[in-house]
């Protein structure tokens, strides 16, 4: 399904939207910029229809959990918490000189290719792009369902005038072609990271296109030392089975404060069964529930024949496993309904995330108040942008940076224009 | 003797005498991989299946299958290479493929089972066909099973001209799908028919993109679309089979009659092939058991499990009795309404999402890919 001119189209339409659509684009550009009050309302109108159940018809192709995940994006939406953001991103510029006047405009277009591993994100980063002013090509990926496209299909209902700013393409990525159409007529590729997406683009851009690239990130969390043991775990199993490692937020190892495999080893006895309580606590998918027992049992004929597992030590419980390693290497289990456990520490802790540089995102920290300072400067120094309390390395704020940079400022350029003189 | 033999006698359908055939050919290939697979000893010891205690089908049941899963963590051979073997891999669609070796006589064998089904669907001709390939073009580099069933596939009827869809550019396969258009495009205007073989997502993909420029190909009568090897990495974008078989007849001419389907996997050396109603009916050489896939207990017909197929054929690597990672029902046969009164099996995905990129898979690649 396409958006275009605020209405839907067959998928087929696409070439002949696209011929188009570069003319589309001048016309309104043409026109006065884009009202940023248009925008906030909208979204505020938005949020509002949402929590008054009339966008209910999308739950039904969403997951409770997807529900709740896209209720927690509703403070995202909220208008005066927008404004600030904009004030706080795009803030008055300082004038250094009374000859020329520095003017914050907008990149222009934006085409945005979003990843598919949180829902509504395509739509909230078309969002930030209307919010900075510019008009929005959005490629939808391949597991959003409908949800995007129906969250700005309403935006362009309440506001009509959007209709000119947001365009969306349910394209595949196969179709670098039409990719690179898209693509040619934008100022800046907005790339979320969708692995075979940032692969074509990055071949294909453009040169006169600016790249930005909110990429995949890891996260991980560090435990130094419980203060309040049973309430800390919970939190952090809780954390793990709701995310499912799917988030660049999502936990992917639990690093022990310790070089002690036997206290690892104790940790892991202990937390198990709190982590699997987490995991039941919505139940398994029948998908879940065959791959948990593929693996166990591989596991266990693998014992069986008594050929090593090299790859470390698993834990089992009913609806997880934790995979105790030896290594100190910041990795994804790459399983779902596993997490990994490694030993780190404090000493080696930048020497182990600068192998990482570039994609680490967040680390929740398990401290006592007065290690806190000590440990938050080496994960700064090591590179990480995020550091959280474990039940919160997941929420988002409104405030938020992208990976540690302002969206709406990348999203935007500065002009330098000489005043005019009556000479 | 080798009861394995004795299963191309009993190709037809399944009744009592050919089920008594294929429990005992699998009593001997359970004793051949016993006794020459160390590691499938110790499997078969620990599981406490006592194969001279197999007297019926319900008995298979009790045969601890392998995991397709071990095959691609571990190596487990019961013939050595020197002997006249062949040794292919799987696809390796989630990251690590199985290493299978196969043995002259056991793949005759599957080769007159998927012979008669075949046959049983007309497929054979001695009228020339021009081949779309909607899969690898055969190199020595690729050992993947896909890209050679799909290879022999393409010698049931003489060949004018066959055009891959996925061939060697720069040392790696890149997808030619401009390419397999015009040629179809050609093949449209040829007095003989074309055969299009390959993966469901591609022809999807091909079709889609004839769809979106507004081409439409009357393709000659007798045409066939041959389909096998899954959506693999593109599942996300599958379509149901209907939505397949209608563009097919609405952009290429091939009506639904035409087109055929196949279901194999490299660790069970039988392929399925589909009914008239398109439904996989158990051949007489393998048999399926579905599993809870909490318990792996037996489930029966109708219920969805994980998918245990069974085999006596090979030699090679003990197969005797697998456990794939797809999710599936196996149904009376005798609701097909084909005529088969085999039960039929329905495959409905695999299990697991290691698919799925997650957002730590896709930056450790990220940043592989930069060093």
């Amino acid at each position: 399904m396409i958006l275009y001119d605020g209405k839907y189209w067959e998928s087929s339409f696409q070439d002949e939207i696209l011929k188009e659509l570069e003319s589309k684009i001048n016309e309104t550009r043409r026109k006065p910029r884009l009202a940023l009050e248009l925008v906030l309302n909208a979204a505020e109108k938005c949020k509002e229809d949402f929590v008054m159940g009339k966008m209910d018809f999308l739950k039904e192709e969403l997951t409770k959990k997807d529900i709740q995940a896209i209720q927690q994006l509703f403070p995202l939406l909220d208008k005066e918490n927008l404004r600030k953001r904009v004030e706080l991103e795009l803030g008055e510029m300082i004038q250094p000189d009374s000859n020329y006047e520095l003017r914050r405009v907008p990149l222009g277009t934006l085409f945005h290719i979003a990843a598919g591993n949180q829902d509504g994100l395509p739509a909230y980063s078309v969002l930030e792009g209307l919010m900075s002013g510019n008009i929005n090509i959005l490629k939808l990926p391949s597991v959003d369902h409908s949800l995007s496209i129906s969250i700005l299909y309403h935006l362009i209902e309440i506001e009509p005038k959007l209709k000119d700013y947001i365009i969306v393409f349910d394209t595949p990525s196969s179709d670098s072609q039409a990719i690179f159409k898209m693509a040619e007529m934008a100022d800046g590729l907005v790339i979320w990271g969708s692995d075979q997406s940032i692969a074509a683009i990055r071949k294909q851009a453009p040169l006169n296109a600016k790249l930005i690239e909110w990429g995949h990130r890891i996260s991980f969390v560090y435990i130094d030392d419980f203060q309040n043991k049973e309430k800390e775990m919970i939190e952090l199993a809780e954390h793990v089975a709701w995310t499912r490692q799917r988030l660049c937020s999502s936990c992917q190892v639990i690093y022990l404060n310790s070089d002690s495999l036997l206290e690892a080893e104790k940790f892991i006895e202990e937390f198990l069964p709190i982590l699997d309580k987490a995991f039941l606590k919505d139940g398994l998918s029948m998908n879940e529930q065959g791959e948990m027992m593929l693996r166990r049992y591989t596991d266990h004929l693998c014992q069986v024949m008594e050929k090593e597992n090299n790859q470390g030590k698993i834990y089992w419980g009913k609806a997880c496993s934790i995979l105790l390693k030896e290594d100190k290497t910041l990795e994804g289990s790459g399983i779902h309904n596993q997490i990994l456990v490694k030993c780190l520490p404090e000493k080696e802790i930048v020497t182990c995330l600068r192998e990482k540089k570039g994609i680490l995102q967040t680390v929740g920290l398990i401290c006592a108040q007065e290690n806190h300072e000590r440990l938050v400067n080496l994960f700064v120094q090591s590179g990480i942008n995020r550091i959280m309390q474990v039940s919160h390395m997941s929420s988002v704020n409104v405030f938020d940076s992208h990976d540690g940079e302002f969206p709406l400022s990348r999203y935007s350029r500065i002009v330098k224009i000489e005043k005019f003189k009556n000479e | 003797m080798d009861k394995r033999f004795l299963l191309l006698f009993h190709l037809k359908e399944k009744d009592s005498k050919t089920q008594q055939v294929f429990i005992e050919a699998m009593k001997q290939n359970l004793h051949y991989h016993d006794k020459h697979c160390l590691e499938y000893h110790k499997i078969l010891k620990e599981s406490g299946c006592c194969i001279d205690e197999i007297h019926s089908i319900s008995d298979l049941e009790k045969i601890p299958p392998i995991p397709t899963l071990l095959f691609k963590k571990h190596t487990l051979f019961s013939m050595p290479e020197k002997k006249k073997t062949i040794q292919v891999t799987s696809s390796g669609t989630s990251g690590n493929a199985s290493q299978i070796r196969f043995e002259w006589s056991g793949l005759s064998i599957a080769f007159f089972s998927i012979f008669y089904q075949v046959m049983k669907r007309k497929l054979i001709s001695i009228i020339p066909c021009h081949y779309i390939m909607l899969g690898y073009k055969p190199h020595k580099s690729n050992h993947a099973v896909i890209s050679k069933t799909a290879y022999a596939t393409s010698f049931m009827a003489p060949s004018l001209k066959k055009t891959y869809a996925l061939t060697i550019k720069n040392g790696k396969y890149e997808v030619e799908l401009d390419e397999i258009i015009k040629a179809l495009s050609r093949a449209g205007k040829s007095h003989f028919p074309t055969r299009i073989i390959g993966f469901p997502s591609y022809a999807f993909f091909m079709m889609k993109k004839m769809e979106e420029s507004g081409m439409k190909i009357k393709l000659p009568h007798g045409s066939k679309l041959l389909l096998g090897g899954g959506w693999k990495q593109f599942y996300t974008e599958k379509v149901e089979k209907e939505v397949l078989y209608e563009m097919a007849e609405r952009l290429l001419g091939i009506k639904e009659d035409q087109i055929v389907e196949f279901f194999g996997a490299v660790e069970h050396p039988v392929i399925y092939c589909d009914c008239s109603h398109h439904h996989f009916h158990v051949p007489n050489s393998s048999h399926v058991i579905i599993r809870d896939p909490q318990t792996l207990k037996p489930l029966s017909y109708g219920q969805v499990g994980l998918v245990n197929l069974l085999s006596p054929i090979i030699k090679g690597t003990p197969l005797s009795s697998v456990m794939s990672d797809d999710l599936g029902i196996l149904h009376d046969g005798g609701k097909c309404g084909c005529g088969n009164p085999n039960p039929y099996l329905e495959i409905l995905g695999r299990v697991g999402v290691s698919d799925i990129k997650t957002c730590s898979t896709a930056a450790k690649e990220k940043l592989e890919e930069k060093i």
